[in-house]
């Protein structure tokens, strides 16, 4: 079914696809300490470990849990330093790969260059994920190509070990004064610090013919099962409301699939995520997959969960919203 | 030696107090850290201190008291509160019978909802890391010095008086204008001296003739109580004076040398010394406060060899070794809210 809906946008609420907010009353992060943001997490040993971008602090900050839901008060991870230009601002947006028993870490700097606002994206190790060190003073990744403009961030980096390399999906296209970048880049690197752009970047753009995301496509999150490359992806619509959907490609750079139900999770009416829906960091557990998102509302952004059971996303199945035949207009807000 | 028409602003330390290295120990990346406690237990140094920017009270252990290691927050504000919704900080810690008790300041700053209060809240820890906390505030401001603020607790457990006794400020919110104490048996019954404020700002002396606040009063050691206190001058630049009195309420005497803690021109705590937090060592005293500059509070470390604090002998005035500071100027009016009338 076609809506043609004459005068009115059609903003999407709540989730679809087999997504279940299990956060429904209250964030499982957020509150009095303020907005929580784009977080990392892993399970290792029955513990879920979350890595994430705490605003107040400007911080990167490291927490667990038994069951993902109920979180220790957390631990400075990863601090901003003072004496860099490119990261004296802020950290934030962390990504991590755990290989040969050392955390490797990917970042976002936030940084002022000859007094303009700049993001780009740094590296740390670390041996617990509590104490990081910086091998390089310098980032790994900064806008240079003109479609990045200056500000890349956001990086989501997985390891391949048959191909013996680190693969990286980005976010850049950001200005300054600017909310969210532009479009999704992809880079290679054998050593995760010196990293190859694809040639055919931007791999992933907004979608001009959907109104939830039609002006910018961001914030991915990457994982690879049975064959597909799966991602989740901040939209953001012709008002800059964000909401997260999901999408599928052979590769993880070409014919990227969207999922029929996008958004698959959307800001929930009268709840704390009322607002929308930023990053969504996914893990797969023993019976479908759990993820954490930042929502947001009229004051901050703080974090919620959301399971779906079993390993099929649903890319088979109608549109649960019904389509929705709408050309809005952008507008520009930065 | 008089000086006409200058005020006199003291700079570096006295009384026998110098500086460790030229840097703070804690803050830098981790923006305004203030008003910490600090105690030594099997010979590690564990700090809480206020974290300005996260609004919450933070942890941090340290071989050296001068090496930290990461902090990990431990309390914070608690959402939909009507005294501590917007910020937890300014704690003091008493280990007693097994258990980390904590008293903190718990603040609200004037929304549209809520008018500006502090408050002294308390809670319990086993490990001084997972707090449990009461819901509601352990002393609230209801006397008229008190104003809207209740706030820098510092308590003691008295084995003489067998009971906890504890220094608070009050008055205003930003920042409060003198002492008082208080007694309690449970840490949660808090019974306010009849007598308060048992210590206020001293007009003669022009660093502490706008406010005195924040002290740390040390246990009784040759049958005196030493408190270090925060005073601010007519412009409300502050620096650590110290204190002592027989009975931690009447007869404050004050240091010859006062304030023993002032900001050093051209280095990182220029613009002024708050709360101090002051440790017994082997061979003397180690003492952290929190020193401004422009940019942010951050947490500095001052030792002291001996335990003499170069106090003179009782009943006379003693020598100051900043000369002559008798102080001209007045306080300037206070702009931030213009209630003030001294």
């Amino acid at each position: 079914m076609v809506y043609d809906i004459n005068g009115y946008k059609p903003i999407p609420t709540g989730t679809t696809g087999g997504w279940e907010r299990l956060a429904d009353e209250a964030p499982v992060i957020g509150g009095a300490m303020g907005t929580i943001f784009d977080c990392y997490v892993i399970r290792e040993e029955g513990i879920f470990k979350m890595w994430f971008s705490w605003r107040p602090a400007q911080a990167i900050m490291y927490t667990t849990s038994p069951d993902g839901l109920t979180w220790e008060l957390p631990t400075v991870a990863l601090l901003r330093d003072l004496n860099s230009d490119w990261q004296c601002e802020e950290v934030s947006r962390p990504t991590l790969v755990k290989k040969d028993g050392i955390y490797h870490m990917w970042y976002t700097g936030h940084g002022l260059e000859n007094g303009i606002p700049t993001t780009s994206i740094g590296y740390a190790v670390s041996s617990d994920g509590i104490h990081w060190e910086r091998p390089y003073p310098n980032p790994v990744m900064k806008g240079e190509i003109p479609w990045e403009k200056r500000m890349i961030w956001c990086p989501h980096v997985i390891y391949e070990p048959e191909e013996k390399v680190y693969k990286m999906w980005y976010s850049g296209g950001a200005q300054p004064g600017s909310i969210e970048c532009q479009a999704i880049g992809y880079a290679t690197s054998s050593d995760g610090i010196h990293w190859q752009r694809d040639l055919r970047n931007p791999i992933f753009e907004a979608n001009n013919d959907c109104q939830w995301e039609m002006y910018k496509v961001s914030a991915s999150y990457v994982w690879k099962r049975d064959g597909w490359y799966y991602m989740t992806y901040l939209g953001s619509d012709s008002d800059m409301r964000a909401q997260n959907g999901l999408a599928r490609s052979r590769d993880g750079i070409t014919n990227w699939e969207r999922h029929p139900s996008n958004p698959i999770v959307a800001g929930t009416e009268g709840k704390w995520d009322c607002q929308g829906i930023c990053k969504l960091t996914v893990i797969e557990v023993e019976d479908g997959y759990m993820g954490w998102y930042n929502g947001f509302n009229n004051t901050i952004e703080e974090m919620g969960v959301v399971k779906h059971t079993g390993f099929d996303l649903g890319f088979d199945q109608p549109d649960e919203r019904g389509g929705r035949k709408y050309y809005p207009k952008i507008n520009r807000v930065d | 030696m008089s000086i006409s028409g200058y005020k006199l602003k003291p700079r570096g330390m006295t009384g026998g107090w110098k500086p460790v290295g030229d840097q703070p120990v804690l803050g830098g990346p981790l923006g305004t850290c203030f008003d910490c406690h600090v105690m030594r237990e099997d010979g590690i140094y564990k700090i809480w201190f206020s974290w300005r920017p996260a609004r919450c009270i933070a942890y941090a252990e340290s071989p050296d008291g001068i090496h930290w290691d990461n902090p990990r927050v431990v309390l914070t504000a608690v959402t939909g509160s009507d005294w501590e919704g917007h910020e937890v900080n300014r704690p003091t810690i008493v280990k007693k019978d097994g258990l980390y008790h904590m008293w903190y300041t718990g603040q609200m700053f004037a929304k549209e909802t809520n008018p500006a209060r502090s408050c002294i809240g308390y809670a319990v820890s086993e490990d001084g890391i997972h707090w449990k906390r009461r819901e509601k505030p352990v002393m609230e401001p209801h006397l008229a010095w008190e104003k809207i603020t209740v706030m820098c607790p510092h308590v003691l457990w008295e084995d003489e008086l067998q009971c906890y006794r504890m220094w608070y400020s009050a008055g205003r919110m930003h920042e409060a204008d003198a002492i008082g104490i208080a007694v309690s048996k449970d840490g949660i019954t808090w019974e306010k001296d009849a007598d308060n404020p048992i210590f206020t700002p001293n007009p003669e002396k022009y660093w502490e003739i706008g406010k005195v606040e924040a002290c740390f009063v040390c246990p009784k050691r040759n049958g005196w109580y030493h408190m270090f206190y925060l005073g601010m001058d007519g412009d409300l630049i502050a620096c650590v004076g110290l204190a002592r009195s027989r009975d931690g309420k009447t007869d404050w005497q004050r240091h010859p040398s006062n304030p023993i803690i002032a900001g050093f021109d051209g280095s990182w705590d220029w613009s002024g010394i708050c709360k101090a937090s002051v440790l017994e060592t082997e061979n003397g005293y180690m003492l952290w406060y929190n020193g401004c500059n422009r940019r942010f509070e951050e947490i500095g470390l001052a030792v002291h060899d001996g335990f003499d604090l170069g106090f003179p002998k009782e009943g006379e005035e003693g020598v100051d070794e900043r000369g002559d500071g008798t102080g001209l100027g007045g306080v300037n009016y206070y702009v931030r809210d213009c209630i003030a009338r001294y």
